[in-house]
């Protein structure tokens, strides 16, 4: 898989010799990722991408259309008297 | 807020007069509208201590929202802050020295670092689930210091051989290192079997758990050893006294062959780790000269016991969990949740049907939307009266469908299958250009279920197959390939059983402290969207340690590794 000359001691000989590019390239490749992520953001599911089958062809279904609930909440009011 | 219904127009006013429920709507979309649901929260709280008289409980979909983001976040937080130091914990045993301990978990959190800013790249193409951050970084952090912990410690032994440096580093890289890259590659092909789930929460997830795997192994196999050459024997640095020496003491005794053997035959970095302490290597060694005396009997033991394991699994049953299920029965919402359905009982289980054509307004489409309510009706399987809601611009209609029974039992699954089998066919089957399809909670959660049993077997297939492959390119013997595939098997099985026996049984649930979700029908509930990820992930990452452990028992020299492992010599090159 790896090869037979070996990737694996290519790749931590070039490290060895090359020491102080392999730590800065690391760090490198650390900052540069997460400022590049932190500037695109998540993108996270929509609830209509949870759902599949006919559920999910349901909600696709209202999204296209536009067709939009509003979140519903209720308050109980108890009381004793 | 908006629409505030009053709950003595609408008939919300409770059979012993003692309750109201008051409904309204959030402002704006629902999707965000967890966020923006704090000053309701505050409005709710102030009347409430303005009234002493009467308590008020809320409950919705922005609120259950809000939960669970914060849930989330806090799991998240909660990992981050028990798996780093636990990890460095664990590490110090094996070490003994403070730097060595620091730098595998170093290397973990800033590949985790790296991965989640990618993910988050990534996300752009393939929507992620807020959850994966948590699964990627525990995924990271246990790739990530098994890898590093695999090469240093082959370092290490290297050097206290009596090798130079530059020979240890070239040893490490072309054993440990190979391993590395033959176990990253591995687990990404397994992983790449999620993707197949046909689930978009299983690809997203899956996808954060490849870019997580593939940076450590990019890590440790570049900067770790350029680490290492830096620091050189420094990284012994921080000793700490006891444990150090008494690894030291436990070396040398066991010493010559039997060290080996030790560390060839049991194959994990960690189990060779700890297997050098003191107490642990004798009783390791004991362990092991039992077992090799009687192989066969041993063997068929272990089997055995692993099939015992894995029977609960044939029961396992997965299913979609309710925000009262998913939620901890001691969190202020689920209180809440259940005051309201205490009040007021038989909220029914709604089937959405929605409706879509050309022309919404057509006379055909008319009639059909007002047939299929008689004739779901006439099922008699419905708990109510049947609602349509015409969007005339959008030529959509969703039509209310209350099911009977309690929401998941039998009843109203049966109810279900009838609207969908039977009566939506039959009404709108015969109208050209219209889609009429089923959805609502039931809906949801067995197609969910569905779709997990039929990719179930093709993800399976995939990663045995594949992992097979890898392991009979990596190690070219068929012997190794299928032995490992066959005790990986096992070992999920057994996995997946004991998960069973633990959430849908409860067995010793107590122990542990977990709350059960579907406490009312005991036994018979498990595994949320969650749970189900986490039997997947079960699935993949138990493939992990398996490869690891072939990997390393292939790539140690020595003779006691050539009869373990035939594909040895060919991996390891045995320096002088």
């Amino acid at each position: 898989m790896v090869g037979r000359r070996n990737l694996a001691e290519a790749l931590g000989g070039w490290s060895v010799r090359h020491r102080k590019s392999a730590v800065l390239g690391w760090l490198l490749l650390v900052v540069t990722a997460a400022a590049l992520g932190g500037v695109a953001g998540q993108r996270t599911l929509t609830t209509a991408e949870t759902e599949t089958g006919d559920t999910g062809r349901a909600a696709r279904i209202l999204v296209d259309a536009g067709v939009e609930h509003p979140a519903g909440e209720m308050v109980l009011m108890h009381s004793e008297r | 807020m908006t629409g505030v219904r009053d709950p003595y127009a609408t008939g919300m006013v409770s059979a012993d007069r003692h309750d109201v429920l008051v409904r309204f709507d959030m402002v704006g979309s629902a999707r965000t509208a967890g966020s923006r649901v704090q000053p309701v929260l505050a409005a709710v709280a102030r009347t409430g201590e303005a009234h002493p008289e009467v308590s008020l409980d809320e409950f919705g979909e922005a609120t259950a929202q809000r939960a669970f983001e914060e849930l989330v976040g806090r799991d998240f937080r909660r990992a981050e802050w028990t798996a780093a130091p636990l990890a460095l914990g664990i590490l110090l045993v094996a070490f003994g020295a403070l730097l060595a301990a620091v730098l595998p978990v170093l290397l973990a959190m800033t590949a985790f670092t790296a991965a989640f800013g990618l993910m988050k790249l990534v996300s752009h193409l393939v929507h992620i689930d807020v959850s994966a951050s948590s699964v990627m970084l525990l995924m990271g952090l246990a790739v990530g210091v098994d890898y590093c912990l695999f090469y240093l410690r082959r370092e290490r032994e290297e050097r206290a051989a009596g090798r130079d440096q530059e020979t240890a580093l070239r040893v490490a890289a072309a054993t440990s290192g190979r391993s590395v890259l033959v176990s990253g590659l591995t687990v990404v092909a397994a992983m790449a079997g999620i993707l197949l789930s046909g689930l978009l929460l299983f690809d997203g997830i899956g996808l954060a758990m490849i870019t997580v795997v593939v940076i450590v192994m990019i890590g440790s196999v570049t900067v770790l050893p350029a680490l290492l050459s830096m620091l050189g024997d420094r990284v012994e640095l921080g000793r700490i006294p006891l444990l150090h020496g008494a690894r030291r003491r436990a070396r040398q005794r066991a010493g010559g062959r039997f060290g080996r053997l030790d560390g060839a035959s049991t194959g994990t970095p960690a189990d060779g780790s700890t297997g050098a302490r003191a107490g642990g290597g004798r009783l390791w060694r004991a362990v092991l000269a039992r077992v090799l005396a009687r192989p066969g009997a041993f063997a068929t033991l272990s089997v055995l016991i692993l099939l015992a394991l894995a029977a609960p699994a044939l029961g396992m049953r997965t299913e979609k969990l309710s925000v009262d299920q998913q939620l901890s029965p001691d969190s202020a919402l689920v209180q809440s949740y259940h005051r309201i359905s205490a009040a007021f009982p038989g909220r029914p289980a709604l089937a959405l049907t929605v409706v879509r054509a050309r022309d919404i307004d057509a006379a055909p489409v008319r009639q059909a939307i007002a047939s299929f309510g008689r004739a779901a009706q006439a099922t008699g399987e419905l708990s109510g009266a049947v609602s349509v809601d015409v969007h005339r611009a959008a030529n959509v209609a969703e039509i209310q469908v209350p099911l009977a029974g309690d929401g998941s039992g039998a009843v109203s699954r049966h109810a279900l299958h009838t609207l969908r089998e039977q009566v939506v066919p039959s009404v709108f089957g015969k109208v050209p250009g219209v889609e009429a399809v089923v959805g609502g909670e039931l809906a949801s959660s067995l197609d969910f279920n569905g779709q997990l049993r039929r990719s179930i077997v093709p993800v399976f297939l995939f990663v045995t197959v594949l992992a097979f492959l890898l392991m009979l390119i990596s190690f070219r013997s068929v012997v190794v390939a299928s032995t490992s595939i066959a005790l990986n098997l096992l070992s999920v099985g057994a996995a997946y059983g004991v998960m069973v026996g633990l959430f849908q049984h409860g067995w010793g649930a107590s122990v542990f402290g977990i709350h059960l979700p579907g406490r009312s029908s005991p036994g018979h509930r498990c595994s949320s969207s969650s749970s189900c990820s986490a039997s997947r992930w079960t699935t993949t990452s138990s493939w992990y340690p398996g490869s690891a452990r072939r990997a390393t028992a292939a790539c140690r020299p020595g003779p006691p590794c050539c009869t373990a492992s035939p594909a040895a010599p060919a991996s390891s090159p045995a320096p002088p």
